[in-house]
């Protein structure tokens, strides 16, 4: 049912996004994020189109799920972090967070390199992602966690050979060797001490985002309905 | 103490009697060289016989390897061998001279007795990858690969390159056969491109990469010829397939991640029943671990928790 779709946790944030002109926020309008996120789960529905985008960050984040899972359970302990697979959904949202405790909801993310680790931030995205998990799933806290652990040696490799082309297949260009060095230098943190290695994010369950959340999504679905090719 | 003893010297008869013989060995060979000469054409119609007895001889006498983003080709080492044995009262040797920490240095000498001409030709290939030096096997296999090297081109500069040229030129025609319209070119690159998809598992990306080509139709009666050439070196070790296709090198299949991530999962749940001290600690995860099928073990830990409780 075209009017039932439902939005998925970590695309929300694209939702909340005001308009530019004030007017037109106090008027409770969709910004032109919204509407493009909207138009793209439109074009998906009715079309099957769907722009894929796999980037290494992107793999990283999933093939280092585990590691990130068991560096936060080293450093901040408590009851054993297993990944949660059942997913939630009401008439509105959808979502699978990473990690559901006894009373909280954690989400990890996977720093590629140290650099993004330090300009890891609670970012609207992941601020309303965490409200859609606590609100589907009747947690009250919630915990975004970003994790640096070293990038999986296929990553790496992948990059390398980036380089490898780069330098026209000559392996012993010292400039290469110089390249590939750095690479393994940007991807390895054994050297920094597990907790200085997660950045953890509190927040709690508030009702009142939650109650402005719906009001977008009724916005947004009737701009789904006003859609045509 | 008096300094009055007289010196001994001492007369290294050994050394004298082995250069002796090593030279008596030379005068012979050549004397024989001279009185037996080589006859060109039957040289060259012997070795034509030989290159174009069968496509796989053929295809022997060329090698291509993927350098600089190009290919470069020329006569192999199975042609100089050919070669050098119609060639007659030659002498020709290759060994590796010497193994350094990051190179192989091998030595080839070629002596053509009728004409009293030496060529001597050094090989060095590095013996370090991405991941350090070599392991001794690997070390061998490089030296192997220099010698051979080093062989074909000390050979080749004593052999007449006119007569090198007619060998190679006739072995290339033996080895694309018929590409003189563009029906037959289409098939033969077809069945290229698939010998190394289906043999190797590379990617037709990769096989224009080797080439140095953007796309199929780019393909020639010349390029078919190195790919043949390519698949000789594989085939001799003279390079790997992952040397030479890039996209081999152990890539990240997505389709795996699941498996990775249940993988490690599972062992994270193992270390935990391991480190386990109370049966609070196991009820935890005993729901989920059931699934890795774990539960024998969580049932020991408990008995092994239990009994040093009870104690």
């Amino acid at each position: 049912m075209e009017s039932k779709i439902l939005f998925r946790a970590s695309q929300v944030g694209r939702l909340m996004t005001d308009p530019k002109l004030n007017a037109d926020k106090l008027a409770g309008k969709l910004g032109q994020t919204a509407k493009s996120y909207i138009e793209e789960i439109w074009l998906h529905n009715n079309f099957g189109y769907k722009e894929e985008v796999m980037t290494d960050e992107m793999i990283k984040g999933l093939i280092c799920e585990q590691d990130s899972m068991e560096l936060v359970q080293q450093v901040l302990g408590g009851g054993f972090r297993v990944k949660n697979r059942k997913n939630f959904k009401n008439d509105y949202l959808t979502g699978t967070p990473d990690i559901v405790l006894i009373d909280s909801i954690e989400d990890l993310k996977t720093s590629f390199t140290v650099k993004t680790f330090f300009n890891s931030e609670l970012n609207s995205l992941y601020y309303w992602q965490g409200q859609v998990y606590m609100e589907l799933t009747g947690k009250k806290h919630f915990r975004l966690i970003y994790c640096l652990v070293n990038t999986p040696e296929e990553i790496v490799l992948d990059l390398e050979k980036r380089v490898y082309y780069k330098f026209s297949c000559d392996e012993d260009n010292p400039h290469y060797k110089l390249w590939v060095e750095q690479i393994r230098k940007n991807h390895t943190f054994d050297n920094i001490p597990a907790k200085n290695r997660i950045k953890v994010f509190e927040f709690v369950y508030n009702p009142e985002d939650i109650e402005k959340m719906y009001r977008k999504i009724d916005k947004a679905r009737e701009y789904y309905k006003s859609l045509t090719l | 103490m008096e300094n009055n003893e007289e010196p001994i010297i001492i007369e290294n008869s050994a050394i004298e009697t082995i250069e002796a013989t090593q030279r008596a060995e030379y005068d012979i060979q050549i004397a024989t060289a001279k009185k037996y000469p080589r006859d060109l054409i039957k040289v060259k119609n012997n070795a034509l016989a030989i290159i174009t007895m069968d496509k796989q001889i053929a295809e022997s006498c060329r090698y291509a390897l993927p350098r600089d983003g190009k290919s470069i080709s020329g006569p192999s080492v199975h042609l100089a061998r050919i070669l050098s044995q119609q060639y007659g009262n030659l002498r020709a040797d290759s060994r590796v001279k010497q193994i350094t920490n990051n190179q192989i240095i091998s030595e080839a000498i070629c002596f053509d007795l009728e004409t009293n001409y030496a060529v001597k030709v050094e090989v060095r290939k590095s013996i370090v990858g991405k991941r350090g030096r070599y392991s001794d096997d690997m070390i061998v296999v490089t030296g192997n690969a220099a010698n051979a090297i080093a062989f074909r081109n000390a050979v080749f500069s004593v052999i007449p390159k006119g007569l090198t040229d007619i060998c190679y030129k006739k072995s290339m025609e033996m080895i694309t056969g018929d590409l003189s319209d563009e029906t037959k070119l289409i098939q033969a690159r077809a069945k290229s491109i698939k010998y190394f998809i289906d043999t190797y598992a590379c990617t037709e990306n990769d096989i224009l990469s080797v080439l140095g080509l953007k796309a199929i139709t780019q393909i020639k009666s010349e390029h078919i010829a190195d790919l043949r050439g390519l698949m000789q070196s594989l085939i001799d070790g003279d390079t790997t397939p992952e040397q030479t296709f890039k996209s081999l090198k152990p890539v990240l299949e997505t389709k795996n991640i699941d498996k990775i991530n249940d993988d490690k999962e599972k062992n994270r749940f193992i270390e935990f029943i391991n480190n386990a001290q109370t049966l609070d600690e196991l009820g935890m995860i005993e729901q989920q671990a059931i699934e890795y099928g774990l539960t024998e073990m969580i049932e020991d830990r408990k008995k092994l928790i239990s009994s040093k409780n009870g104690k």
